[in-house]
């Protein structure tokens, strides 16, 4: 049982980083392998400035702030060229790759590749005791945003007039632009809001490992591809789902079989769901090749 | 035969050769429309596979090496069966899953050395014989695409859903370009590995994945020769310029695979691109010579 919680505990931390990558590869269908280095500039940011002294929340505001511009800055600059000239999907993952190894050189460079501690001073301390079992607060905070982000951004996808040109543009840009739909605002929306909840994950997971490097984070990316298949490229619901499968996994794994081998369980469940359920567990008919 | 470059050159020369094989690889699944992103696990692959067979066992060089190659392309075939059904997309991002799997699997699990490696390998690879190997594979390049199958291949990458109403069988071109592709792959990381000695997976990283992008994309996917000729210049420069091994090499890789995408995303040896600069420089000449 305690396991079982721990595992949605780490779980929660996915579902936070799966609901960031959602709207971009699943919803928008742009592959961005730079989402993990967005996610630890920005807990870098917020950690560089809790230790100006800035209390914990607004700390975190200008960190997700800072991932929101930089993903911006990163579509306007590099993405956006390749989407005027209808480049193909393999266009974005190999720039987006080259991107990555570039911001991820120069943060190593910045930090001297050290091993930062991460204070927790300010994130929600102790645990909640039922029984003999033990439920850390600061693991509910996170699974209780992750909830919130995720109803939120249901809600708004669906319900509000924006989050319906949204999807307007993410089915066929070309109408949606016929239509009066400024698909390049709308673009600039979802890579904001992306960046923004990407890097609340990464101040979450940095805050329960108490630790941050520029690279603690790189197994992220693999975790993000597993959760978007697993739950269905584009459902917000299933990231929710696949990301709390995922944790719960994870961690039965390390406990009974192997912890060396809790890395290869992600990628494990990647290849299994592209064999047997290419769509995910949410998603629409993927299968259509041709 | 390469004793008059020295020592130092000689091995720079060997490595780049074997560089070249994985280039090679990534542009042969390249060539059906597929984005091998494994090409770095299936290297690894190979290498233990011919590592553990000539150690353990006590076969040749030759056998392991051979073993090798044989054991990764069936790996890649077992892989692509499945996935190949999917959009090409998903096929990277599962090949990128697998050949990430396939490294941190063989440093989590006990025979072949964990996170240590192995060592003790038996070594000698003659430089000659990879000379041999990337002249033949550009040769056999060549040839295919001179033919009836290259014409099938380019008419798969261009549009799909002709080439399949014009009869060409897209998948099982995409099947056996991509086993030839993780054969080659895993030849390349057993040559690797009885050229060192040793073999860990701390070797197998993404910085080598991207670098291998490079070279691919930088030079072109319409043929051959670009991805060719520039891994062999950019080995030389970064020789000269002193970048090996550097922070900021892996800055200018990065750099140089973005730019190159945004600004001549077929790659440098895309003549269209070339037209297009000189149909602009010459306009620019008219428009000169029209204000004098």
């Amino acid at each position: 049982m305690q396991q079982l919680i721990n595992g949605l505990a780490l779980g929660s931390t996915y579902v936070l980083v799966g609901v960031g990558v959602t709207l971009i590869w699943g919803l928008l269908r742009i592959l961005t392998f730079v989402h993990v280095q967005v996610l630890t500039w920005g807990t870098f940011v917020t950690l560089w400035l809790l230790r100006t002294g800035l209390p914990v929340p607004l700390a975190v505001l200008a960190g997700m702030l800072f991932g929101g511009v930089v993903y911006i800055a990163i579509d306007a600059t590099v993405l956006r060229p390749l989407r005027s000239r209808n480049a193909g999907e393999f266009s974005y993952v190999i720039v987006t790759i080259g991107l990555a190894l570039v911001l991820e050189t120069v943060l190593r460079m910045l930090t001297d590749g050290s091993t930062e501690a991460f204070p927790r001073d300010g994130f929600p301390q102790g645990a909640l005791r039922i029984g003999s079992l033990s439920l850390p607060w600061l693991h509910l905070a996170t699974l209780a945003i992750g909830l919130l982000c995720v109803a939120a951004l249901s809600l708004w996808l669906h319900r509000s007039s924006f989050g319906r040109s949204l999807r307007a543009v993410a089915y066929s840009r070309d109408d949606a632009e016929l239509l009066g739909i400024n698909s390049g605002a709308a673009y600039r929306v979802a890579f904001f809001i992306s960046g923004m909840i990407t890097v609340l994950a990464g101040v979450f997971i940095a805050a329960s490992t108490a630790s941050l490097s520029y690279s603690s984070a790189s197994h992220l990316l693999l975790v993000a591809v597993a959760v978007i298949i697993l739950g269905g490229m584009g459902s917000v619901a299933g990231a929710c789902a696949g990301g709390l499968i995922l944790g719960v996994v994870e961690v039965m794994a390390q406990v009974h079989l192997s912890s060396e081998l809790r890395d290869a369980i992600a990628l494990l469940f990647i290849l299994v769901v592209l064999v047997l359920r290419p769509s995910g567990l949410m998603g629409r008919a993927e299968a259509s090749r041709v | 035969m390469f004793d008059f470059l020295g020592y130092y050159n000689a091995i720079l020369i060997h490595q780049s050769l074997i560089i070249g094989l994985l280039v090679i690889s990534v542009l042969i699944a390249m060539q059906a429309g597929l984005l091998n992103l494994a090409p770095v696990g299936f290297m690894a692959f190979g290498a233990y596979t011919s590592a553990l067979l000539t150690v353990e066992a006590g076969v040749s060089m030759t056998v392991g090496a051979l073993a090798g190659a044989l054991t990764t392309g069936l790996l890649a075939l077992l892989f692509a069966v499945p996935v190949l059904r999917l959009r090409g997309i998903y096929f990277a991002m599962g090949s990128l899953a697998l050949g990430q799997a396939i490294v941190v699997i063989i440093g989590a699990v006990e025979f072949t050395g964990g996170q240590l490696g192995l060592n003790a390998i038996p070594m000698g690879v003659p430089t000659v014989l990879l000379v041999v190997l990337v002249v033949v594979a550009c040769a056999a390049l060549e040839m295919v695409r001179r033919s009836y199958v290259g014409r099938g291949l380019a008419a798969i990458r261009l549009d799909e859903r002709t080439a399949q109403g014009l009869g060409v069988s897209a998948y099982r071109y995409r099947l056996v370009a991509f086993v030839i592709s993780g054969a080659l792959a895993g030849l390349s990381g057993a040559l690797d590995v009885h050229s060192n000695g040793t073999v860990a997976p701390s070797q197998f990283d993404f910085g080598l994945l991207v670098v291998i992008l490079t070279y691919v994309l930088v030079g072109g996917v319409g043929h051959w020769v670009g991805p060719v000729l520039v891994t062999a210049a950019v080995i030389v420069l970064r020789e000269w310029v002193g970048l090996l091994g550097t922070e900021v090499e892996d800055i200018v890789y990065g750099l140089l695979l973005v730019v190159t995408m945004v600004l001549a995303p077929q790659g440098l040896s895309d003549p269209a691109m070339w037209r297009r600069l000189k149909s602009k420089l010459q306009a620019k000449r008219e428009a000169k010579v029209a204000a004098v």
